[in-house]
Formats: structure tokens, sequence, C-alpha cells
């Protein structure tokens, strides 16, 4: 998967967003950084969009190499 | 894997940093407690409200499957994978290091890193004198791209409809429900569902040597 597969608000948050993960909406949003954050993610399966595994296995290799956005790797 | 689900749902995954679970990497912090891959996988199934066998069959698999496999590898032999994020498409050099061809493979036995990695450079050595110390790195870089196939697999089956048997090694079950294990005798009663017998080798009524 390309960057251009990330949001805007992945790029913001970075690194400190993941020092920062028991508070994710203080560095995505600071309107809702007072807002209690939801136990469960927000998921839509109604509209359920199938997985690509490969793509998802490159990335997730990448990430682990330190080779996306934030990373000091 | 959150990448994935982020490109399709930016307002609810695509909040989520990539790399949150970067921390499980050497089994937390490197203190080789549970591997990073098992630990990733059973949060973003949580979060998903994915049912239990589900998350116990992600477990049993990570479990009892040699790792890592050659998929990585045969991948980039493809040439169909471009390396993104800031590798500029590279293979290589300060680019994404290129996978190794047919690293050696063991079964975990356990769904800690310190038992998957240990058990891994026991088959390992001459592989890691002739490669070096990266070999470490290429084995958990193909780990965790095994893992991640293996769980978005898992998630599209559930969500297509389809059942998993999530069953862990029945050793377990026997041990917990014997007397020795199962609280009727007045040994401690075992907790949870990891495999034993990594650890645990000797028979039900020993005393393992602990």
């Amino acid at each position: 998967m390309s960057e251009t597969g990330l949001s805007r608000r992945q790029f913001v948050g970075g690194a400190a967003a993941i020092a920062a993960a028991t508070a994710v909406p203080v560095v995505t949003n600071v309107a809702t950084a007072a807002a209690t954050p939801a136990l469960m993610a927000p998921f839509a399966t109604p509209d359920w969009v199938p997985l690509d595994a490969k793509a998802a296995a490159r990335q997730g290799l990448e990430i682990y190499r330190g080779k996306h956005t934030g990373q000091s790797g | 894997m959150i990448g994935q689900l982020a490109a399709i749902y930016p307002d609810s995954w695509g909040l989520i940093p990539k790399g949150m679970f970067l921390f499980g990497s050497g089994g937390v912090a490197g203190v080789g407690s549970i591997c990073g891959g098992a630990m990733g996988g059973i949060a973003v199934m949580t979060q998903m409200g994915a049912p239990a066998s589900f998350k116990n069959e992600y477990l049993a698999w990570y479990e009892k499957t040699l790792i890592p496999s050659n998929a990585a590898y045969l991948d980039y032999r493809s040439g169909t994978w471009v390396p993104g994020g800031t590798t500029g498409g590279v293979w290589g050099g300060a680019g994404l290091p290129i996978p190794l061809n047919n690293a050696p493979k063991a079964r975990p036995n356990s769904n800690l890193c310190h038992a998957s990695h240990t058990n891994w450079r026991s088959v390992s050595a001459t592989w890691l004198a002739v490669n070096g110390s990266g070999a470490n790195q290429d084995r958990c870089s193909k780990l965790v791209y095994d893992c991640v196939f293996k769980l978005a697999t898992l998630i599209n089956t559930w969500k297509a409809g389809g059942t998993v048997s999530g069953a862990f090694d029945p050793v377990v079950a026997a041990c917990k429900a014997s007397n020795c294990h199962g609280a009727t005798n007045g040994h401690p009663e075992a907790s949870g569902s990891m495999k034993c017998t990594p650890c645990h080798t000797q028979r039900i009524g020993d005393n393992h040597n602990l």
C-alpha cells in the first residue's frame, strides 16, 4: 500500500501519536481533545470491503522495517 | 493492517497510527513476552468485534505454524511489490531490505516472542553465521508479513460469514481438566490457554521441576 492510502490525520499523528496511544484524539484533532475516547473503534460493517491480504502483508513488513512516515528506523 | 483498514475507513481506522503496535516488537519492548505479531492481530480483531473463535484461531495458527514462510521473498521476486512509505520504491540499500530466500523455519510452539524466536535460533545457527545478525530482523519482518496475511484472511473469512474452529492444542484442555491443574487437589488452577508443553515438559502429576 502506498502512502497515498493514508489519511491526512495519520501523517499529522506520526511518532507522537504512538507515544500518546491512549489519547489518540489529542494528537489528531484539537477540538476533540477533551472528549472521552471511545472504547472501540467505530466500524462500518454494512459496507464491508474485503481486505487485500497481500497488500496488508507488504505494508506490515515495511512498517516493521521502519519505512513509513514518522518512524525513526 | 491498520493501513489497509484506514484506506477503507478513513474516519475511524484512519485515526489510529499505523505504528501503534510497534511497541510489541521483540515481545513488547524487547523483553520476549507475547510476540508483537500475535498481539497486534488480536488487538485489531478485538476492536473489530471478531468472535473469540477467530482470535483463538489466529493464536493457534501462530503456535503451530512454521515461521517464517518464504512468502515475502516470493512476493519480492514476483516483481509486483513496489516498496511503499519512505523507501522511494527502492529495494535494498536505503530502501526496503530484500527478504532473504529460504530462511530456516521453526514452529514457535508458543505465542511468546521468547520461545518463538529462540526456537528459530536453535535451527538457524549456520544461517545466522552466514547472514549475520540482520537475519534476525529478516526473520521477524517476514513473520509480520505472514501474520498480517493470515490476519487479513481470517477477517475476510469472518466478514464473509465463514467459521473456524478456533481450537487450541488439546493438551491444554486436558491439562486444565485434570486433577492436577483443575483446582481440585490443592494445586493452582492453570490460567490461560497457551500451549503448555514447550515449558512444562513432564507428565501430568509431575511437578514440572518448578
